[in-house]
């Protein structure tokens, strides 16, 4: 890599960060308006349906200054989050990073796990459909992706349940177990259940991008070489991988974003189970750093996919990013 | 006390076909059968018969129990949904509690006397420790009263303490409480099924002020200690072997927290839970399906019907409310929409609040009934129609919670009948969060209340729903003077006359509409049963009644 080109890559990757952090403001701003326009009132919410005393909706209201102006409210979370104060949850009056930090590192394993399963099967289905186009495996795997892009995930995790769950009894039904390889063994049914969709177009992506180098010229040129099968198969993988190199990195944010419905469905406590209940809640902190922290997953792994692209594809190096 | 089991979460996910797979996916399982049983109600309210045969207390070393939704704070004065409820009645006390029939009984306090209509003298019971073997004292129960009234540590209880003027210890084992004026109702402040828990100010003190969090947990005297809660997972209590009470049957119990109602039915299919509280009605069927698990129903002193806002129009025209009264069929609403486990609401009071003052369940309901009893006569609601100022009908909204699926079967079955009277009625499902928004507001001058009482006092759905600032925004002078005078009637029996002629006059001007008073379900292992389950046990230490059967 010559020095120009290094001093371009950081100058690069400092204006995607600087673009990350206007996209988090910006954001944080819209979530912050759209919360404060839906119905309800935190405070209200915390007391339930029963005859609410104004003392205590008042109490609680200026103990969150949820009786402030909404700029002000906005300008006050600002700048505690850039002291790093993220707040306290309403709900449960306990600091929002230490709720996110005890729930954080499960919704990774989840979403790292069902992207391995991802990977693992959704490409390697795909590149052997590819090879054998229009055999009774690549159809009979194309029928099932449409099925797998198709069926709602709850349904699916219900379907594993009873099947692994309670008829085979091999996975448990629920829960998150008690850390290390149990909590690995619980996640492995919710982790393919997440997977099952998104693994699905991984699937088609793949067969889509192997099948489209397979139609280039150089294939046939090479084969005309006289090029032994398995060394053409290796320069078209070469070729059609970069396409889902790079777009696994957008299904990482995808799963990561993604957990709620399975969250919920398997009683994972992640943070998809707590962004589920802190919105219709109103919990303003919650959601704010939930949503922000997210986005910021999906920035960043979108920022690795494009300097990976730099790094194995040669063209992609000399004409520089853009 | 608290939101109708706020399971909005769960219910977002029932899509239509969540009950039909596992349907299909019961029939396919080669282990399904129907041979458990239903445990039955006796239709008259009181406790149910749910044992089967002989059972007795016996050890249990773990009972786990899972419930539909998590809490986010243990300490009820914090959040106070029924499940904090159930979680901190293992964990600590307060100076009475109900017995199984509503009656106030001694449980910090062994007795008490009131000398005069605003002065409470309580006698502390001797022998009581905390969990950490610490003895209990006078001064924590003033503490604890400071603390139940504290708007900021306890915004769920303080409204129950605005009328004391304060605590103060009067002997080495005596609390005086003084109240700024009289009302009977207070003798129920002072309960963990309601408005207080007893700790000690070191606890507090010892993490950092914080109370019920995963952090802090909390500690009182009750028959269990929570050694450790995680929202959204669950919490696990060990039994304390000093507890005053004796020691309970069950040493662990772990309450795990399920959102989804499949997977909670399938975790009792696998045998991974033994317990499950609040079942979904809707997936009763799939319950008493499930191998090895009972299901046992009670009444659980909640009120459902329909709010006017009278100040809005068309419902500030009597003729208006009436009409839609008259069209509702509420035998068959209960019947078909709650598979009968719930009755017909002929008050704002449920029977269980007045039985221990009338004599029994049937006295109960016999005392009620005159209150409101518009029976179903659509004839008759046109008839009322035709005099309002809408005889031509009008469009209205109305707001349900989707954890109230039931309510919006009724509304949607209510719309169905005026609408051949020219009325339009808008049912909106939204998180149950909204719908605290939609009670009382001038926007809905149609809503609906599902209110569970936490306390067995006759008055206290009226102390709200027709006093100053109700949601009906009904006010009526005779009415208001009855409210004031039962407050300071000691005589039980009279005051009951009292609260019932209250609802008599109110009523008559059709403010609510009474649907019905619901019943909840619990479904259990089979190999146990819950000793004389009724309205009031899951409100005071329940896993100590937890019996095996022979």
């Amino acid at each position: 890599m010559s020095v120009l080109a290094r001093g371009s890559l950081g100058r690069y990757v400092a204006v995607r960060l600087a673009a990350t952090l206007l996209l988090l403001l910006a954001l944080s701003f819209i979530v912050f308006g759209l919360l404060h326009l839906t119905p309800g009132d935190p405070a209200r919410n915390l007391l339930g349906p029963k005859n609410p005393s104004p003392e205590a909706l008042e109490a609680i209201r200026a103990k969150y200054h949820l009786d402030e102006p909404f700029l002000r409210q906005y300008f006050l979370w600002l700048g505690n989050v850039l002291h790093g104060d993220f707040g306290t949850s309403i709900r449960s009056d306990v600091p929002v990073t230490t709720l996110l930090a005890e729930r954080i590192w499960l919704t990774f394993q989840l979403a790292g796990l069902s992207f391995a399963i991802t990977v693992l099967v959704g490409v390697p289905l795909g590149i052997a459909a590819a090879w054998r186009a229009g055999s009774a495996l690549d159809r009979s795997v194309s029928v099932a992706s449409i099925v797998g892009v198709g069926a709602p995930s709850y349904a699916v995790g219900l379907m594993l349940l009873y099947v692994f769950g309670v008829w085979l009894d091999i996975f448990p039904v629920y829960g998150s177990g008690d850390g290390g390889l149990d909590t690995l063994w619980h996640l492995v049914l919710p982790a393919i259940t997440l997977a099952f969709g998104i693994g699905a177009l991984v699937f088609k992506l793949t067969r889509t991008a192997v099948l489209g180098e397979l139609q280039q010229d150089y294939v046939a040129f090479a084969y005309s070489r006289g090029l032994a099968q398995r060394q053409v198969r290796g320069l078209v993988l070469r070729n059609a991988l970069i396409p889902v190199a790079t777009s696994l990195g957008l299904v990482f944010g995808f799963l990561f974003g993604g957990t709620i419905l399975v969250e919920v469905t398997f009683a994972l406590a992640g943070i998809g189970n707590l962004l589920a209940s802190s919105v219709t809640f109103k919990d303003i902190p919650v959601v704010q750093a939930i949503t922000l922290l997210t986005a910021l997953v999906i920035a960043l792994t979108a920022l690795t996919v494009d300097l990976l692209y730099y790094a194995v594809d040669p063209r992609v190096r000399k004409r520089g990013l853009q | 006390m608290s939101a109708p089991t706020p399971i909005s979460r769960r219910t977002v996910l029932q899509g239509a076909g969540a009950g039909a797979l596992l349907a299909l996916l019961a029939a396919c399982g080669s282990d399904s059968d129907s041979t458990s049983t239903t445990g039955g109600t006796d239709g008259t309210g009181g406790s149910t018969d749910t044992t089967g045969g002989s059972a007795s207390a016996q050890e249990i070393d773990v009972l786990t129990v899972a419930f539909p939704s998590s809490v986010s704070n243990i300490y009820p004065g914090q959040e106070a949904g029924n499940f904090n409820y159930y979680i901190a009645a293992l964990v600590a006390e307060g100076l009475a509690a109900p017995d199984s029939s509503g009656k106030l009984v001694g449980a910090l306090a062994e007795s008490w006397e009131q000398p005069d209509p605003t002065t409470y003298v309580y006698t502390l019971r001797s022998g009581v420790t905390f969990s950490d073997g610490s003895p209990l004292t006078a001064d924590d129960i003033v503490y604890s009263v400071g603390l139940a009234k504290d708007e900021t540590l306890s915004p769920n209880t303080a409204y129950y303490w605005a009328n004391v003027e304060g605590a103060e210890k009067t002997g080495e084992s005596q609390v005086t409480i003084t109240l700024a004026s009289p009302d009977v109702a207070f003798e129920w402040g002072p309960v963990a099924a309601n408005a207080m828990w007893v700790t000690a100010e070191r606890f507090v003190t010892a993490t950092n002020g914080e109370i019920g969090t995963p952090a802090a947990l909390f500690t009182g005297t009750g028959p269990y200690k929570v050694t450790s809660f995680e929202p959204d997972k669950g919490v696990e209590l060990e039994r304390v072997d000093t507890y005053w009470g004796g020691k309970a049957p069950v040493k662990t119990v772990k309450i795990e927290f399920i959102p989804e109602e499949t997977t909670r039915i399938l975790a009792r299919e696998a045998g991974d839970i033994d317990m499950a509280v609040s079942i979904s009605l809707d997936q009763e069927q799939q319950w008493a399906d499930t191998e090895a698990t009972d299901v046992l129903f009670a009444p659980d002193k909640s009120y459902v019907g329909i709010d006017f806002n009278t100040a809005v129009a068309p419902f500030d025209d009597i003729h208006v409310r009436k009409a839609i009264a008259l069209a509702c069929d509420r035998v068959t609403y209960v019947e078909k929409l709650l598979n009968g486990h719930g009755e017909v609401a002929t008050a704002l009071t449920v029977p269980e609040q007045i039985e221990s003052v009338v004599g029994d369940a049937a006295a109960a309901r016999a005392t009620l009934a005159p209150i409101f009893d518009l029976p179903y006569d659509l004839e008759a609601a046109k008839a009322e129609l035709a005099q309002s100022s809408v005889p031509e009908g009008f469009t209205t909204k109305v707001g349900v919670s989707t954890s109230a699926p039931q309510v919006s079967q009724f509304f949607q079955a209510l719309a169905a009948t005026v609408a051949e009277m020219g009325i339009t009625i808008e049912v909106e499902e939204m998180p149950v969060e909204q719908w605290y928004d939609t009670i009382g507001s001038p926007d809905w001058g149609l809503a609906y209340m599902w209110y569970f009482n936490a306390t067995g006092d006759p008055a206290e759905l009226i102390s709200w729903f027709l006093a100053e600032g109700n949601p009906a925004s009904y006010a009526n002078e005779e009415v208001a003077a009855l409210l004031q005078q039962q407050r300071e009637e000691a005589d039980p029996a009279k005051r009951v006359e009292l609260i019932v002629e209250a609802q008599k006059i109110a009523m008559a001007d059709v403010p609510y509409v009474p649907l019905w008073w619901g019943e909840a379900a619990t479904a259990i292992n089979d190999k146990y049963t819950i000793e004389d389950f009724g309205p009031y046990t899951l409100l005071s230490p329940w896993t100590v009644r937890i019996l095996t059967k022979e």
